[in-house]
């Protein structure tokens, strides 16, 4: 009996998550008549990837990928010798570091934003991938720092220390012991920093003109388009642009993230 | 290798966690420090394995100063209380890490690996990763990596903590065996003192950062230096009762038991005097003390019972073969087995 009121919980849920993201594709494959007669739609067309295709959704995916992964190397430079720090080692200011961190969090997005618009114009980074990845950097950095030191934290010190006896030496230990149990944790990390630069639009469409990235491409035409709203499937169209590669880059990592935990409970 | 230790001193904050101890360990011993939780034995034992630097005091290998010298570079091996297994590695790795650090031939990896595991018998584990085995195997893996080091010294943490009952019983005469026939210098720390007692060749007892008395198991079992090593010692732990000297006796209120020899400084002190339940029978020995008490308690124990008898207001526990009649009994207390201690809870030699 119970196990029937768990599994009822779980069909709801993940229809719950699932509806939405199945009519929104299939929404986005509508023809346009056919989509305010008719709930499902029997006509299909290709007509608004078509036209996205045209105004470059191309190259600006190409470029959302680029700025997520320098978002993902930029954040793991710097937040995991600072999420380890803050994790392992006692040191005077450790909570008001963490604190400050945390912090950042309060600006919004558009407060950093036109400032930093000024600033690259000045230096040259207006308009460049790694602009924005800088900013999506200091966006998601302190998720990472937050998520690696708690990592960090759940790692035995005694697996080091035996490292330690056993002669290896503190960057052997970090590179052979304390960085693979610690992968499973920083692909999530990786996982979020992604997601944060990828869905990113405020910045991007600020710091950018040009070479946008894909969400700020997208919205362009959807807030400014012919001068009024969209029709309904050119939004379903672009919101199934975003979905699809999120979808492929965390079926992708997931690998990762359930790889180890079966080895991690070791204790 | 010698190990010595020379007035080491570590604090934690305000707390003294190992205070001024020095005791030197002998090639190929097996040396035990022994004490409750908390007595600064697992501290002294990484301050040995260089996980901890003392504030004073210096730390000796074959008269060598290494207090300063890291870890890696002291060729000690440690088989941790946790084992720290590295669980992302299967057993091979595990044991062959520290060999591939050090840069050996693939052949002779191999060959020790081969050697360690099969003393061990774990060979049919190597391929298998450390959440796949039990604690006794993760165990086994983690002495098999402490041995293929060749380790100068070799620290053991609680080794058999984790294990099941049965499973220590065994395991403790399996690294008997294989330390006496390896002939590594062991240190060896628990808060088990039958497993000091099985295991040790000299046995260090420690109670609040300090060594209490350095000695071999029967030495600590029948002389011990003070109250505390007598009442740590043992199971069940040894009866004790307050009494005060007289000219030639002890007055301990439900007898009086005589002694010859008391020095006059003594008369008149009160002293604590204590004998262990084996120590006392219920029938009669040569050379004893008679008491005459009633049991309270029986407890079974299959072979043998514990009986907990009345004697005038104290009450004694005592081994015995057979189960009392009656509940009125005669104690006989083996006098050449009393321990008298001052009030400092030093002991008292006559």
């Amino acid at each position: 009996m119970r196990k029937i009121w768990i599994y009822i919980v779980v069909v709801f849920i993940s229809l719950w998550i699932l509806v939405p993201i199945v009519y929104t594709i299939i929404a986005s494959f509508a023809d346009i008549r056919d989509y305010y007669t008719s709930l499902i739609p029997r006509k299909y067309t290709l007509k608004y990837y078509e036209e996205y295709w045209r105004l470059g959704v191309g190259s600006a995916l190409l470029r959302s990928i680029q700025v997520g992964l320098l978002t993902i190397t930029l954040s793991f430079l710097i937040g995991i010798p600072a999420g380890y720090s803050i994790g392992r080692l006692k040191f005077r200011g450790r909570d008001v570091i963490k604190v400050t961190i945390l912090f950042f969090r309060v600006l919004p997005i558009v407060i950093m934003a036109v400032p930093l618009a000024v600033l690259f114009i000045k230096i040259g980074l207006y308009d460049t991938l790694i602009g924005v990845a800088l900013t999506h950097t200091a966006i998601a950095l302190p998720f990472v720092v937050l998520i690696t030191s708690s990592i960090f934290i759940s790692i035995p010190r005694e697996l080091e220390e035996a490292g330690v006896v056993f002669g290896l030496s503190s960057l052997q230990v970090f590179t052979k012991i304390t960085l693979p149990l610690a992968a499973p944790g920083l692909s999530a990390a990786a996982m979020f920093a992604f997601l944060i630069s990828w869905n990113e639009v405020v910045a991007a469409t600020i710091l950018s003109y040009l070479n946008r990235t894909l969400p700020a491409m997208v919205l362009t035409p959807y807030v400014m388009g012919t001068g009024g709203e969209l029709p309904d499937p050119y939004k379903f169209a672009a919101a199934t642009i975003m979905i699809a590669p999120a979808l492929v880059f965390m079926a992708y990592i997931r690998k990762y993230l359930t790889a180890m935990w079966g080895a991690a409970g070791v204790r | 290798m010698r190990v010595d230790l020379e007035n080491v001193t570590k604090r934690f904050g305000n707390v003294v966690a190992v205070d001024k101890v020095s005791f030197s360990v002998e090639h190929g011993e097996l040396f035990v420090l022994l004490g409750p939780s908390g007595c600064g034995k697992t501290t002294t034992l990484r301050i040995i394995a260089g996980l901890e630097t003392p504030d004073s005091g210096r730390v000796l290998f074959n008269g060598r100063d290494v207090t300063h010298i890291p870890a890696r570079r002291r060729n000690v091996a440690m088989v941790f209380q946790s084992y720290a297994v590295w669980p992302h590695m299967k057993v091979f790795d595990n044991i062959a890490l520290p060999l591939k650090i050090k840069k050996l031939p693939r052949e002779e990896i191999e060959r020790r690996v081969k050697f360690a595991t099969e003393i061990l018998n774990i060979t049919h584990l190597l391929e298998r990763y450390p959440f796949q085995l039990s604690g006794g195997e993760r165990q086994r893996v983690a002495v098999a990596r402490a041995l293929v080091v060749e380790p100068e010294v070799l620290l053991m943490d609680e080794p058999l903590s984790n294990l099941d009952a049965l499973l220590r019983v065994q395991a403790r005469a399996e690294l008997k065996k294989l330390q006496r026939d390896l002939k590594i210098t062991t240190i060896y720390v628990t808060h088990d003192q039958v497993e000091a007692m099985v295991l040790a060749d000299r046995i260090a007892v420690m109670n609040r950062g300090k060594i209490i008395q350095v000695g071999t198991p029967d030495e600590i079992y029948n002389k011990p230096a003070s109250k505390f090593v007598a009442h740590f010692i043992g199971s069940p732990p040894m009866n004790f009762f307050e009494g005060i000297v007289e000219e030639d006796a002890i007055n301990v209120g439900f007898a009086k038991i005589p002694f010859k020899n008391i020095s006059n400084k003594l008369v008149g002190k009160r002293v604590v005097v204590g004998i262990r339940p084996s120590d006392i029978s219920v029938i009669p020995i040569a050379n004893s003390v008679q008491v005459k008490g009633t049991t309270i308690l029986v407890e079974n124990l299959g072979s043998e019972y514990i009986l907990h008898i009345d004697v005038g207001g104290v009450i004694l526990r005592a081994i015995s073969k057979t189960k009392p009649t009656s509940s009125e009994v005669i104690l006989y207390l083996d006098k050449s087995k009393l321990h008298v201690f001052s009030e400092d809870e030093t002991r008292v030699d006559f």
